[in-house]
């Protein structure tokens, strides 16, 4: 590397990330004879089942404390899908996953059945597609009142009341198994049952919707909105933070009603995602184009 | 090395497919400094590693980067495909709270002081930058010549000078917006 004076202290950054390790030429040549990408490796469904994950763990409602001692449980079904421009990320709910996180590869419609417990479809149109199928996945979320008020306070929404009676409270959601498959032109389909949404009975749902949405730097006149939208229709709630460059349609798959999200790459192109419910099924068709997405989720419906 | 020569032609020995041998001959002289290209990006040396397979498999998917820019497009590709994954990574992070059971163990202290990093902080920034930005330090920081860099950025060789130029200014303007004069 040629270095002047002006080049020296960049160069000096750069090579603080100057790899510290040997690349493994044999392993690499191995993997390159096989033909086998990283993706084929595990990492696709790992950023599937992270999205899912992002995706459940926002569909969320506080129960009442009392009411969730005797156990007395709603359980919502969650078919359709919801975007909110906002990150919710920021919203302090102590959050966990128990799974049987077991990942297996299958080689058969029949097998991925098999293993998923339900009929998957598969789109042999578009290649002869190459599956795997997650476990089951358990979320519980719980609510630390303390963090949740001091959200609230940095996001100036201090008219919010979060009651002491909401410490340790937790929320559940079950999803899966999921199947994911891949298909030709670096395209991806997500199949799982619908989400079930665990809540105690009688629980705050609007109330701590609200809360939630105010501590996301929501305004007051907005959150109480689309709290009672959530309330009345809850939904997976997928958040997009408004200084990503996302675009979120509603676009029409079969008899459903869909969301689009085209994700744009850094120089060309994007990553589109068409997602939608069934009464049986979540699918979610993934790839780099707005008309694969739509092709796969529209062949997806008509099955 | 001239990959165009045998790139998609049977060879009439063993029946072999051609692009197998250009393949192969590509790999052979660049695999390691590749893989070292995304290794500045990519902090897992594994997954690193894996990018770089799939860029030559990605290479051999693609009959328009066979020829005599191959070596290039091999370049180009494998900077785009760590910063695209950088950012991918970064999106995950907003998830990994919830996803932490799925890792196979937990954050040790030593990896929560690589969050904050000085690494950690110049990939950042080299992502923050528009792609072919970025591109041209990387390869600039791996000791390529500029005849290299102009063939993996598609540049005249003349310009690759002024190039490198506007992107180290870029880099120390973007690093101390979010780092100030560190």
């Amino acid at each position: 590397m040629e270095i002047n004076e002006r080049d020296v202290w960049v160069a000096e950054k750069l090579e603080a990330v100057r790899p510290e390790w040997q690349p493994d030429v044999g392993r690499a040549r191995a993997w390159l004879v096989r033909g086998d990408s990283a993706r084929g490796r595990g990492h696709g469904w790992a950023w599937a089942a992270a999205t899912a994950a992002c995706l459940v763990a926002m569909a969320i409602a506080l129960p009442d404390g009392r009411l969730m001692a005797q156990e007395l449980w709603y359980r919502f079904v969650l078919r359709s899908f919801a975007v909110v421009r906002l990150d919710l990320s920021r919203v302090p709910l102590e959050a966990s996953v128990s799974s049987n996180v077991v990942t297996r590869s299958v080689g058969s419609i029949e097998e991925a059945a098999q293993v998923a417990g339900f009929q998957p479809l598969w789109l042999t149109e578009y290649g002869p597609g190459k599956s795997v199928v997650t476990g089951p996945m358990q979320f519980t979320q719980v609510i630390r009142v303390a963090e949740l008020r001091e959200a609230l306070g940095k996001a100036g929404a201090t008219d919010v009341q979060v009651p002491d009676a909401w410490e340790g409270l937790q929320l559940r959601v079950d999803l899966g198994p999921m199947v994911i498959t891949e298909y030709r032109g670096d395209a991806q389909v997500i199949e799982s049952r619908p989400m079930a949404l665990h809540l105690p009975a009688g629980l705050p749902l609007e109330r701590f919707a609200e809360a939630v949405f105010r501590s996301a730097g929501v305004a007051a006149w907005q959150a109480s909105l689309m709290a009672s939208k959530f309330a009345r229709n809850p939904a997976w709630l997928l958040d997009v933070p408004e200084e990503e460059a996302v675009v979120v349609e509603e676009v029409a798959v079969g008899a459903a009603q869909g969301l689009l999200l085209e994700d744009p790459k850094e120089d060309k192109g994007a990553r589109v995602t068409v997602m939608f419910g069934t009464q049986e099924r979540v699918f979610a068709a993934i790839s780099d184009s707005r008309e694969l997405s739509l092709r796969l989720a529209r062949s997806l419906a008509a099955r | 090395m001239n990959v165009a020569s045998v790139a998609g032609v049977k060879d009439s020995q063993g029946g072999v497919d051609a692009r197998d041998v250009g393949l192969d001959a590509l790999f052979a002289a660049h695999y390691e400094r590749v893989a070292r290209v995304v290794g500045r990006v990519i902090q897992d040396p594994a997954r690193a590693e894996e990018l770089a397979v799939e860029v030559f498999l990605k290479w051999r998917r693609t009959p328009n980067a066979h020829g005599d820019g191959a070596e290039g497009w091999i370049y180009r590709t494998a900077a785009r495909e760590a910063l695209d994954e950088w950012r991918r990574q970064g999106r995950r992070e907003r998830f990994e709270k919830v996803f932490a059971p799925f890792l196979p163990k937990p954050l040790n202290p030593e990896q929560i002081s690589l969050a904050n990093s000085e690494r950690r902080k110049v990939r950042t920034v080299l992502a923050a930058l528009d792609k072919r930005t970025a591109s041209a330090l990387l390869l600039w920081a791996e000791e390529m010549s500029y005849r290299e860099i102009a063939a993996a950025l598609e540049v005249n060789p003349t310009y690759v000078g002024s190039l490198l130029g506007r992107a180290q200014e870029a880099f120390r303007k973007e690093y101390r917006r979010r780092y100030g004069n560190q």
